[in-house]
């Protein structure tokens, strides 16, 4: 029954005219804090067997890995992730909130329309349930360590809060929806997320947290970083099918 | 030093032991010049990967027009969906990044024999390879009644990207309210297999929007095609086929729908199905290789130019290397991925000849994406090798699997839209 639910969703979605292919940039919307803990009351509700198997009907396990854990530098490890972020996210690109690779983020949109929220707290359940990602092969342990100050010490000087104050001391995420776990995230995926964020171009952050501090890191501090919250991935990442 | 200088040279006795073979070539290199004819989507990747290939040559592209309109996506410019400006494209890339002398003019004469090609500006220019991509023209008058006139006028064929495609969206809005659109789908071999399916995809998408009454007709001189599967498998879920209110009907050969003669002045199509009278008539006309290979001499009876598979160069005249649509490529489909594959494999075998090396093993591939909807792609992914002088199709190539999961098209629409946009600069930018 719920599969033919999905294909009568997308045979709606068929029936409305698609986008322009010529992108304009435009103005995202942004979350309100209130409506944010709305969306996301049933978010810790899900039923990780049927994520599981969502995650590979719906084809997330092409880009995101068997498990979660992605092979790929330009999409993000899910596996180990809290739920209410996930699920945020997945309501982020459902309302067109998102960009990635620097544009239009159209995979995602497109199938994030595909869910409902019941779905999308599914799928969240079976990533939390999953071991955190391993360490990225491309991540640089001299690199790591220049990173471990700033995130755990932060810069007093110029007004930088610790990394590690919202996203826990081990990258482990902290206690609001929108502080993901960082640690094990491919050091090439969170250069982009953070470049974004400086750029203006990610506009997700309840807030405008992270886009005011990215604005205050330097590239080579941004590097720096990435590489640190790489290395503290798990050493064994997801199981391997 | 050009090549008859070095014979010369050679001839003359005493340089002989001097030149060695990698010298030889470099002296080669230096001075080769390829002359490129046509810049559609074989001519602009040839010009592009011949630099690449080999960076020392000189290099002419000659196309008439300054903007490129690709017949890629040209379906969703009849619906509205992208329009002309969004498939045009310069060759400022290929003038300012790859140093390709591009000239804007039309060749007019041919010299197989002193290696020279006549421009209509006047001039000729000297080759040491050519290269011809002259993509398709049509055939007029396969029926009674099918007229180039008719084409231009009230039978629009829109396979060529431009004004026909508008003339065709014009009609189209026209269309009054439940009306009939035909189309009248082209035998084989012919460029983009899978363009009249798409098409009439994408118009019953457009009619249930803006007249959902209306009804799309496809009369076909074949009894099968290209990614049939998928495409009605996605007719069943979007348009009603198979069932008494589909939007799409599609007569087959072996039920009557070649067509056997046209009246164009009242839009109806006479085929022994029975008579057809439309309110839009696509009339997708027969194709052969574009005119300009009929006029340099590279075509067969059939008229396509057959050409060494492994090279890409005309078995008709040395020297002359046919890529794209015009040449006889086996089971190769007359796409533009097919072109630009075998542009990269005809200029390598430029580059390796140049230099005195025997041309490798070519391995070409031909990937399409089409819309069956805006959001329901279905594709093709194919590999081919040479053997015995035949392009061959591997074992691993496929098709669009049917899956229960709406991802699964979902997902091949928005592949398509990266797709476009990458392979568009990998042949233009």
């Amino acid at each position: 029954m719920k599969q033919r639910l999905l294909v009568l969703s997308l045979l709606l979605i068929a029936g409305s005219a698609g986008a322009s292919s010529t992108e304009k940039p435009e103005a995202m919307p942004e979350w309100e804090s209130d409506k944010l803990e709305l969306a996301l009351a049933h978010a810790n509700t899900g039923n990780p067997v049927e994520g599981k198997r969502l995650h590979h009907y719906l084809y997330c396990s092409a880009c995101h890995g068997d498990n979660g854990e992605s092979p790929s530098r330009n999409w993000p490890s899910l596996t180990g992730q809290k739920p209410d972020y996930v699920m945020k996210t997945l309501l982020d690109y459902k309302q067109s909130m998102r960009r990635d690779h620097y544009r239009k983020a159209f995979v995602m949109t497109r199938m994030a329309g595909l869910l409902n929220e019941s779905q999308m707290a599914d799928l969240a359940a079976y990533y939390a349930q999953q071991p955190a990602p391993a360490i990225p092969p491309s991540t640089n342990v001299k690199l790591a360590k220049q990173g471990a100050k700033l995130a755990n010490r932060g810069d007093d000087k110029r007004g930088i809060t610790a990394c590690s104050a919202c996203h826990g001391e081990h990258g482990e995420s902290g206690v609001t929806p929108d502080t993901p776990a960082l640690a094990g995230q491919t050091p090439e995926y969170f250069i982009q997320a953070m470049t974004m964020y400086k750029q203006g171009m990610r506009t997700s952050d309840v807030g405008g947290v992270m886009r005011m501090y990215s604005k205050s890191l330097t590239e080579a501090e941004i590097k720096a970083l990435a590489h640190y919250y790489a290395s503290l991935g798990s050493k064994a990442g997801a199981p391997k099918p | 030093m050009n090549r008859r200088e070095l014979l010369k040279a050679l001839g003359a006795g005493g340089a002989l032991a001097l030149l060695n073979a990698p010298a030889m070539a470099a002296a080669k290199n230096k001075t080769a010049h390829i002359v490129i004819v046509g810049g559609g989507i074989g001519g602009a990747t040839a010009a592009k990967y011949l630099r690449l290939a080999a960076p020392g040559v000189k290099i002419t592209l000659v196309e008439p027009v300054k903007r490129f309109i690709t017949c890629l996506r040209s379906n969703d410019v009849a619906v509205g969906h992208m329009t002309l400006d969004d498939i045009t494209f310069t060759y400022d890339a290929l003038r300012a990044r790859y140093k390709i002398n591009v000239v804007h003019d039309r060749v007019i004469g041919f010299d197989p024999d002193k290696k020279t090609v006549q421009l209509d500006a006047g001039g000729k220019l000297a080759y040491d390879k050519l290269v011809v991509s002259p993509g398709i023209d049509f055939i007029y008058g396969d029926v009674e009644g099918y007229t180039r006139e008719a084409a231009e006028t009230t039978l629009p064929h829109a396979w060529k990207a431009g004004p026909q495609t508008l003339l065709l969206k014009k009609q189209l809005e026209a269309m009054p309210q439940g009306g009939t659109f035909l189309m009248v789908a082209p035998p084989n071999p012919f460029r983009c297999p899978p363009g009249p399916y798409e098409r009439a995809s994408l118009i019953a998408e457009w009619f249930q929007k803006h007249n959902p009454r209306a009804k799309v007709i496809i009369l076909d001189h074949k009894d099968a095609f290209t990614k049939d599967v998928p495409f009605k498998k996605a007719w069943e879920r979007l348009y009603g086929f198979n069932t008494p209110n589909s939007m799409i009907e599609w007569i087959p050969a072996a039920k009557g729908g070649t067509p056997k003669r046209v009246d164009a002045a009242n839009r109806t199509v006479i085929a022994a199905a029975g008579t057809f009278k439309a309110d839009v008539v696509n009339y997708i006309s027969p194709q052969r290789a574009g005119t300009v290979a009929f006029r340099m001499g590279l075509t067969n009876r059939e008229g396509w130019c057959p050409v060494n598979r492994r090279t890409f160069e005309s078995e008709i005249v040395r020297d002359v290397h046919v890529i794209g649509d015009a040449c006889v490529g086996d089971s190769m489909p007359k796409s533009g991925y097919s072109a630009n594959s075998q542009a990269k494999v005809a200029v390598q075998a430029i580059a390796d000849m140049l230099a005195g090396k025997t041309p490798g093993e070519p391995s070409m591939i031909n990937v399409c994406y089409s819309l069956a909807g805006q959001d329901y792609g279905v594709s093709i992914a194919d590999i081919f090798k040479v053997v015995d002088n035949r392009i061959v199709k591997l074992p691993a190539s496929g098709v669009s699997p049917i899956t229960d999961s709406p991802a699964q098209p979902l997902l091949e629409a928005v592949y398509q839209r990266n797709w476009h946009r990458t392979f568009a600069n990998d042949c233009f930018a």
